[in-house]
């Protein structure tokens, strides 16, 4: 894959849209518990829909305070008028407009909230990457923003990306657990060539929320759920939701640098940085995406960017 | 401390992921392994046991992913070798040996009337799909799912699209599926050049499949039907089923043999064998590889087959093996585990009933690799003719103290 936007094929813009809008929804989202103006902003209802035609909208929605995200065509919410549609009238328009650069967006109002979501939105774009970048941004944050990133770059390419489809339809199907460390977690359920949020283990809460409230897949691994006589060997089948696989990293450190594109998993693995449990093929399936992700997710909008303006 | 045990293997793998893309590629990559339990980097070995870079030793139950079959550094073998390395390995010309070698095997190998030599499994299979091809005029080659016949794109699994041509002509049944089987066969009608199976399946990550006893008929009958060929991909297996062939072990006859890994004891050499049918597309195809007629490995292999006969070959194996096997699932009925060994005596695997997932097996292998034995926790293992009665019940003793950490769970 080439690394600038404008020599990709019509097929990888639409993989790319598809990223851009899920990982820009999400990490919107996550950055709302993280930084105090924006937990101002959010303190009113509102949702907001961002668009490309002859793709899955994505959705965030603020609702009590609490902001959350949808991507991919899942979620009740997009059942729900929007206050606010973000229209991008192409792929190519919304992944230049998604990654900072000029490009058509046409703003739909569609409710009271149009105004609160355009503001949140202006803010939260802003904010995410500053969070990323920052210094004084914890590992664990970093980490947990980065997983939110990934996971939705992976549910995407795996959904939209024909080039990876031969080799996750090869990868078993099953649930995976990604455990970034410091309780960043999330879990994965793949079936065909199809990925998508899955609850936690232990938990009662929806796709992509509250992995600090779920049962550690670690922990329960060292439970000792898998003792003969008290389980059926996998810790995983004493839970609602059988968990095959767990991807664990070291710290968030290690996460950041995996999800991140910029160490390969297997080195990361033979440098104990990460390790792997359960079925090995189901993650090794999900490696084949990851590798395709990073890809996308390295694509600049504009040569220039090389650089460095 | 697992970190400080492999601290050599890991800084050694450090420096090799700045020059090697993935530090270890393929099936010696950490990650096939457990990463912190087993060593990355092996100095040397000999007869049952490896010393890894940082010195620990393990009595070695992949046996070099099968090529060590009468131990490592057999002194019969190791002689012949080096001794014709010593007059000259890689030649302008084969040396006499390679005939030698041919007879031997041509005689050996029930069935098979010719062969020719290369280097690696793959060059093998590859080479045996090509002539099925060529002799038959057709293009589909009937493998079974999950079935590992080598590193070629024809057969391996990096899926990507852009290799997509190189095997599309290849279809999957589900091993001892005869309907399955017959289904393909049918929607294949006229173009099937051949099937390509190993004696017994053994796929990573799961159980081992011994074939149903109507696979093999099944198979010639649809052959002789298509007018196929039958390709036994003998490479894991070869020399620890049945000295023959393990293809006498199940009475299958195939057309094409192919055999490597331990045919030498781990000297790199390959070997096609081939029916007179097959002979003349051998014949007309063009062969060859820089390092294919060597004569060391050749050297080495005339010795290896003499020492396997000469240490009791397949039929010791196999009670080593099954010594393995009932100690390993006793010890592990003791604790209350499904743990079960499955596949010929002389090449076991041990899976959890209970745990399709391979946690367990990552456990337990993981143990007793703390203890000194490797035992891999995702591939099939091996017995060889270096393994001892004393060997086994030492394995079996570590087991059963596995099995009751892991009860209690402090594994």
């Amino acid at each position: 894959m080439r690394p600038f936007l404008d020599d990709l094929t019509a097929a990888e813009l639409r993989v790319l849209a598809r990223i851009r809008l899920a990982v820009t929804a999400r990490l919107v989202a996550a950055a709302a518990s993280r930084d105090p103006a924006l937990a101002e902003l959010s303190s009113r209802n509102f949702r907001l829909t961002l668009r490309v035609p002859g793709l899955p909208r994505a959705v965030v929605a603020c609702l009590e305070g609490r902001v959350s995200a949808w991507a991919g065509g899942e979620a009740p919410a997009l059942r729900l008028p929007a206050d606010l549609t973000l229209l991008f009238p192409s792929a190519r328009d919304c992944c230049r407009v998604l990654d900072g650069a000029p490009g058509r967006v046409l703003p739909i109002p569609g409710g009271l909230g149009a105004g609160r979501a355009l503001r949140f939105f202006r803010a939260a774009a802003a904010a995410a990457p500053r969070i990323l970048k920052s210094p004084d941004t914890p590992p664990a944050v970093r980490a947990e923003l980065l997983l939110e990133a990934a996971v939705s770059a992976l549910i995407e390419t795996a959904a939209e990306d024909s080039y990876v489809r031969p080799r996750l339809e090869h990868a078993p199907d099953g649930t995976v657990v990604v455990d970034a460390g410091e309780n960043v977690r999330r879990a994965l359920r793949k079936e065909g060539t199809r990925l998508q949020l899955v609850p936690m283990p232990g938990t009662a809460t929806g796709p992509g929320a509250g992995p600090k409230d779920g049962v550690g897949a670690e922990a329960a691994v060292r439970s000792g759920a898998d003792r003969p006589g008290e389980g059926r060997g996998n810790p995983a089948r004493t839970d609602a939701v059988r968990i095959d696989a767990i991807l664990a990293f070291r710290d968030p450190a290690a996460a950041v640098a995996v999800l991140s594109g910029k160490k390969p998993a297997v080195t990361a693995l033979g440098a104990c940085e990460a390790s792997i449990r359960g079925l090995v093929p189901l993650v090794q399936g999900l490696f084949a995406v990851l590798d395709r992700a990073s890809r996308y997710l390295a694509v600049q909008a504009e040569k220039e960017a090389r650089h460095g303006r | 401390m697992a970190a400080d045990r492999f601290a050599r293997s890991r800084g050694v793998f450090e420096r090799a992921v700045r020059v090697i893309p993935g530090g270890i590629y393929g099936t010696k990559s950490p990650g096939f392994l457990i990463p912190g339990k087993f060593p990355y980097y092996i100095e040397s070995a000999s007869g049952s046991r490896i010393v890894d870079a940082d010195g620990n030793v393990f009595v070695d139950y992949l046996c070099g992913f099968g090529s060590q079959i009468v131990g490592y550094g057999n002194p019969a073998v190791e002689r012949a070798g080096s001794e014709r390395s010593a007059r000259g390995d890689l030649l302008n010309q084969p040396s006499p040996l390679m005939v030698d070698l041919a007879e031997r095997l041509v005689s050996r190998i029930r069935g098979m009337d010719w062969t020719v030599f290369a280097k690696n499994g793959t060059d093998a299979t590859t080479l045996a799909v090509s002539l099925a091809r060529v002799h038959t005029g057709k293009r589909v080659v009937i493998a079974a799912e999950g079935a590992y016949h080598g590193a070629a794109n024809w057969c391996s699994s990096n899926l990507f699209p852009e290799l997509a041509p190189d095997r599309a002509d290849v279809a999957f049944f589900r091993y001892n599926d005869l309907d399955g089987l017959e289904a393909l066969f049918r929607w294949h009608r006229g173009n099937v050049a051949c099937v390509i199976l190993t004696p017994h399946h053994h796929p990573a990550f799961r159980p081992q499949v011994l074939p149903d006893p109507e696979l093999y008929p099944t198979v010639l009958r649809l052959c002789e039907a298509e007018d196929a060929l039958f390709v036994m991909d003998d490479i894991r297996d070869g020399f620890r089923l049945h000295p023959e062939g393990s293809h006498v072990r199940f009475g299958a006859e195939p057309d094409l043999v192919c055999v490597a890994k331990a045919l030498a004891n781990g000297w790199p050499l390959a070997a096609l064998l081939g029916t007179e049918r097959v002979r003349s597309a051998a014949d007309s195809f063009f062969i060859t590889g820089t390092y294919w007629m060597s004569g060391a490995p050749m050297a080495a292999a005339l010795a290896c087959l003499d020492e396997m006969d000469r240490l009791g070959g397949v039929a010791r194996m196999e009670a080593l093996g099954t010594a393995l096997k009932e100690g390993l699932e006793a010890a592990g009925r003791e604790a209350g585990f499904g743990a079960r060994v499955s596949g010929p005596a002389a090449v076991p695997f041990l899976t959890f009933d209970e745990d399709p997932d391979l946690y367990l097996n990552q456990r337990f292998c993981g143990a007793m690799a703390d203890r000194g034995f490797f035992l891999h926790p995702h591939h099939n293992w091996f017995v060889s003719l270096a393994h001892t009665e004393a060997d086994i019940a030492a394995t079996v003793e570590a087991a059963r103290e596995v099995f009751a950490e892991m009860k209690a769970g402090r594994v």
